[in-house]
Parts: structure tokens; sequence; C-alpha cells
């Protein structure tokens, strides 16, 4: 429905209240003068029609209230369009659902490459804190030469913290935790050696590998292990996802503007004569394109909704399986879902598209219709 | 109300209209007439600026066409009402939504809508039909909702192609004697018809198209039945 149904009062069709509502409808006619051939009433009627409506009562209330009543009537108008657009769908509700299913699953897809992505993004995140260097003394080395190290690597600027553990603390703290103390214990000597764990700033292969190519060379130094290779790759491959994940989600998002603006275009199509008879009337065509966009704005509300599911779906499905394999790798992990913000600029978005795509369809075939 | 001056309408190299010119003025009620492709359609469209002039200057209730942005369009046409031959009223809508829609697009609240719909729907006589659908209505009932639609709005200009061409002489007066009400009260008033004897009956100014010319412009009645060579306006 292009234009909104009325809801109409019941009508009271009493030959009193008829009579009544004919006098009224001629009443502005009355004002006019009926006079065929004055040239003067010609300029009247057509320079001052306002003065000349003014002149009967209800013409006064119409022109004293007039943007008022504009404005209230465009308010009135997108609530109906939205309404009549909203039934319109739902009168074919399973044509409806099916366009929203490929709206939905062209939005599920980067969606739920994108909770992918802020899990292997969060692992990432977590990883990098404790990519820690962990240089192993040499047994041999001297208390005074330990501490010049220290000391010499606090004043570094890319070290955040350095922690001293020597051998015998070492030990203590291996006893505890492995649970071999007995076996420790029947050893002649601590076969632990002194470390220094340091903590950098900046978890940077650039920064960290000069670094560890001076320890190296200091006699005093065992072995050092960074592992930092595999952080990098993990973090690269993160970005790599990123960008991954947004190029689908650009051309996914412009699939769902060009299946929309398809049946938008059909829509507009079906309803050639309505709006050759709306424009007659004098619509506008803002007037015209309302319904059609408030028709792609509910696809894409159906389709972000839809979406939304079948990622909280995906999610659910996958969540058992994830968490008994890190169980199995000994770690806990909570699989991380769409927060609430990312569902609402999901759903968001999806009406942004639905929207676009409607406008786009309007924009190049309703101006086409034009009354013949 | 409508001035045409030297207006011409070209399509490709056709003329349909050529160095027309005539005034409608207020209150007016005339006929347009002439064989098909005389213009009458061309000239109507004019007015209601769904085609523009290739030449000359068309002026609408003091406006000039011309310049007439295609934005200010809607607001021309919301103070014309037109009637169709084949009254194109929307199938799926009932009769009062079909009366309805020129206020809903005037932007009108639900009860004032109401109120003027009813009153329409009076003048027409179909006040118990607003719940039908158009289908259900005979052709002449159609083409009184129609009318009912035309004059919702209280347009001062009611234009009408061949608003008679499909219904019996019985209906035809029927309808005309609807059109001479609106004139009554000030409504300006002009059809495109080739109802040579219905046009005779009523006596008014007629205007007479050929080749997009104007050949005859009189009052064309039963007094005054060699006005002019009828065989011009018959097809």
């Amino acid at each position: 429905m292009l234009g909104p149904k009325t809801d109409r009062a019941k009508n009271q069709g009493s030959a009193n209240s008829r009579s009544q509502k004919t006098e009224s409808f001629l009443s502005r006619h009355a004002n006019k003068p009926a006079s065929r051939d004055s040239k003067s009433t010609r300029s009247q009627r057509t320079n001052e029609p306002k003065k000349a409506s003014r002149a009967s009562s209800a013409g006064a209330t119409q022109s004293r209230t007039r943007w008022q009543e504009q404005l209230n009537a465009y308010g009135l108008h997108h609530v109906d369009s939205a309404r009549s657009s909203l039934e319109r769908l739902l009168s074919v509700p399973a044509q409806s659902l099916l366009t929203c299913l490929v709206i939905a699953i062209a939005l599920a897809l980067p969606a739920i490459l994108y909770v992918g992505l802020i899990n292997v993004q969060s692992q990432a995140e977590n990883w990098d804190r404790p990519a820690k260097m962990t240089v192993y003394l040499n047994k041999k080395a001297s208390d005074t030469a330990i501490e010049q190290l220290i000391k010499t690597l606090r004043s570094r600027e890319n070290i955040d913290e350095l922690e001293y553990i020597d051998a015998q603390q070492g030990l203590i703290e291996f006893q505890k935790v492995s649970g071999f103390g007995d076996i420790l214990n029947s050893l002649d000597e601590n076969p632990l050696p002194s470390v220094i764990v340091i903590s950098p700033k900046e978890t940077r292969v650039d920064l960290l590998e000069p670094l560890k190519e001076e320890l190296s060379n200091n006699p005093i130094v065992d072995s050092i292990q960074l592992d930092l290779q595999w952080v990098a790759r993990l973090q690269q491959f993160a970005l790599l996802a990123q960008r991954i994940v947004f190029a689908m989600t650009a051309i996914l998002g412009l699939s769902v503007i060009l299946v929309i603006g398809n049946i938008i275009r059909l829509a507009i199509a079906s309803r050639k004569d309505e709006i050759v008879v709306v424009k007659l009337v004098g619509a506008t065509n803002a007037f015209v394109r309302r319904p059609f966009l408030y028709t792609g704005l509910w696809y894409g509300l159906g389709g972000g909704f839809l979406a939304l599911l079948i990622v909280i779906a995906a999610q659910i499905w996958l969540d058992g399986p994830i968490t008994r394999l890190t169980e199995l790798y000994g770690s806990s992990y909570q699989v991380h879902g769409l927060s609430a913000t990312d569902s609402a600029i999901l759903v968001f978005g999806a009406c942004v598209l639905g929207s676009l795509g409607a406008w786009v369809a309007v924009s190049r075939h309703l101006a086409a219709i034009k009354p013949s | 109300m409508i001035v045409f001056d030297r207006v011409s309408k070209k399509y490709g190299s056709r003329d349909a209209l050529s160095e027309l010119s005539f005034e409608l003025k207020t209150g007016e009620f005339a006929f347009l007439t002439g064989h098909s492709g005389a213009g009458k359609s061309t000239l109507l469209k004019l007015v209601m600026l769904i085609e523009r002039a290739t030449r000359g200057q068309v002026w609408v209730k003091g406006q000039n066409l011309t310049q007439l942005r295609d934005r200010q369009i809607p607001y021309l046409r919301r103070d014309i009402g037109v009637v169709f031959q084949n009254h194109q009223l929307l199938a799926d809508r009932n009769v009062f939504d079909n009366v309805a829609l020129p206020l809903q697009i005037a932007g009108l609240r639900g009860r004032e809508i109401g109120r003027r719909v009813r009153a329409a729907l009076d003048k027409v006589d179909l006040l118990d039909r607003e719940k039908q659908f158009p289908i259900s209505l005979s052709g002449g009932e159609q083409q009184r909702v129609g009318i009912a639609r035309a004059v919702v709005n209280k347009p001062s200009l009611v234009l009408a192609d061949e608003p008679t061409g499909n219904l019996d002489p019985e209906l035809s007066a029927e309808v005309m004697k609807l059109f001479l009400q609106f004139n009554q009260v000030g409504v300006t008033v002009l059809i495109a018809s080739h109802d040579i004897a219905l046009i005779r009956a009523m006596g008014r100014r007629v205007l007479g198209l050929s080749e997009g010319k104007l050949v005859h412009d009189d009052i064309l009645s039963v007094s005054r039945p060699a006005a002019s060579n009828p065989a011009t306006f018959q097809d």
C-alpha cells in the first residue's frame, strides 16, 4: 500500500448527517465567485487564494495550523508507511522470510568470521604479555657479574620488568610446582641455573633480537629462550584474518544491498500503476519513495535478527567442542561471542544496508515511472 | 484559470499541438473536443504537467508552468482534480481508501479525511459503498468514485478526460450533472469528450481541436446546431 489506509470512524449514515456533510463539502466552494468571466475575479482567485480561503472559517483553521499539520502529516505518513510496508511483507510471510534468510546468511558469514577473529585476537593478546625472555645464567657466574648484568639491563629502555630468580629460589619453586620434591632432594646439587626473566615493554622481534644477540655474547649467559617467532606469526595471522573479515563484510554487505535493491525494483515494477495514480493526484517523490525505503528497512531488520540467531546458534554449537578441546590441552578457554554492542551493530548495520539497497533501487527506478 | 499562449508540443517530429492559444476563466465550464489524436489529451497533460510544452507558455492558476520546477509539480496537481476515462482506481483498496488518497497525500488527519471522503461520496451518492472494492462496482459507479476522488480535495480546477467514454447516455447525463453541480459552486471544469450529443445538450463553451490547432471556440448547443462543422469533432 503506497498510501496509508485510514482508520475510519464508524459510518453514521443518517440522512441528517449526510446532508450536513454535503453542506460542509460545498462550503469552501460556496465562497468562490461563481461568475464566469470577470477578469478581476480571475486575478483574485489566482493571486489571493490564501486570503480567499481564510475568509471561510474552515480555511482559517487550515492556514493557521498549516505548517504544524504538514509536520504532523509528515510524521504520520512515516508511521503509516512503516506500518503498511510491514503489513505488506507479513502478508506474504514465506516469501519475506526467504528474503530475510538470504540477507541473514550473507551477514552471518562475516559475523561468524568476526567472532573467530576476536577469539584469535584475544589469544594473541594473552600470549603477547607473557612473551618473556628467559636468560639462563652460567652456574659458575659470580654474584658480582650477575649483579652487574642486572644493573645494565635495568637501565635499558625497552625493558618493563626484570625478575631475578637465583638457583636456590628456583629449586624451591620447582619443588612446589612440579611435585618432584623428593627426587630433587635426593640430588647432590641443585641442577637448576639462576635465571633472569625479562619482560619487554613491546613484543617486537626487531627490538628483542639485538638484545638477545648482545646477551648471548655475555660470558655468564648460558642460553636464552626467546620464543617470539610464533607470537609474531600469530599476530600477523590475526591481522590477515582481520583484513579477510573486512573484505568479506564489504563484499557480502554489497550483496545485501544488491539483493534488497533487486527485490525493491520488482516491488516497484509490480506497483507501477499505483505509483502513476498517486503521482497524478499530487504525491511527491518522497511520498512514493517512503514505503519502499521502509520495506528495505524491514528486510534489513529481519535479516539482521536472523543473522544474529545464526551466529548465536553457531556459537552454541561450537562452544562445547572448543571447551573440551582446550580442556584436553590442559587449559580452560571461554569462547568469546558477539557482545551486546556487536549484536546491535550487526542488526543496525543490516537495517542500514537494507535501506541503502532500497534507496538505490528507488532512486534508479522510481523517477522513471511517470504518468503518461 | 488556464491560459495557453502559442503553445506547441512535439512528439519527435509530430506536432501534437501547434501554436495553440486560448484562455479558460475561473468558474468556466468548457468542453474540449476533436478527433482522436487531435491533441485533447496532450492539452490536458500540459495542464497537469505530465508533459511540458515544447514552445509557448502555459499558465494555470496564475502560475507559469514553463517555469515550474519538477518538485513543485505535486503541489500543482493537488489543486487539480482529474477524472479519467478508465477511472484509474486502485483495485486493492476499497472505495473509501481510493477517495481518501489525495487527502492522505496532502497530509490530512484521519478524522478530517473521514469527514471529507464521506462528503464527497455522499455527493456522488455512493456513501453506502465505501467498504466495497472497485471491482464490485458498475462502470458508472466506478466513474463516480473517480469523480469523488477528483473533488475530495476541493480543487479549484477539475479536468476530465473522456469521463463518459464507457458509459451509456443515461449514466453520462448523470455524470455531467455532477460536473455541473461542481461548476455551480465555483469550480472550473474542462472536459475532453467525443460525445457531441451530450456536449450539445449541455450548451456550454466548446474548444474544438484538429491536428493540434484550435479550430473552434464557441458555444455548441441544440439551439445552434450549425455553429460549426460537427464533422470536425466527430470520430
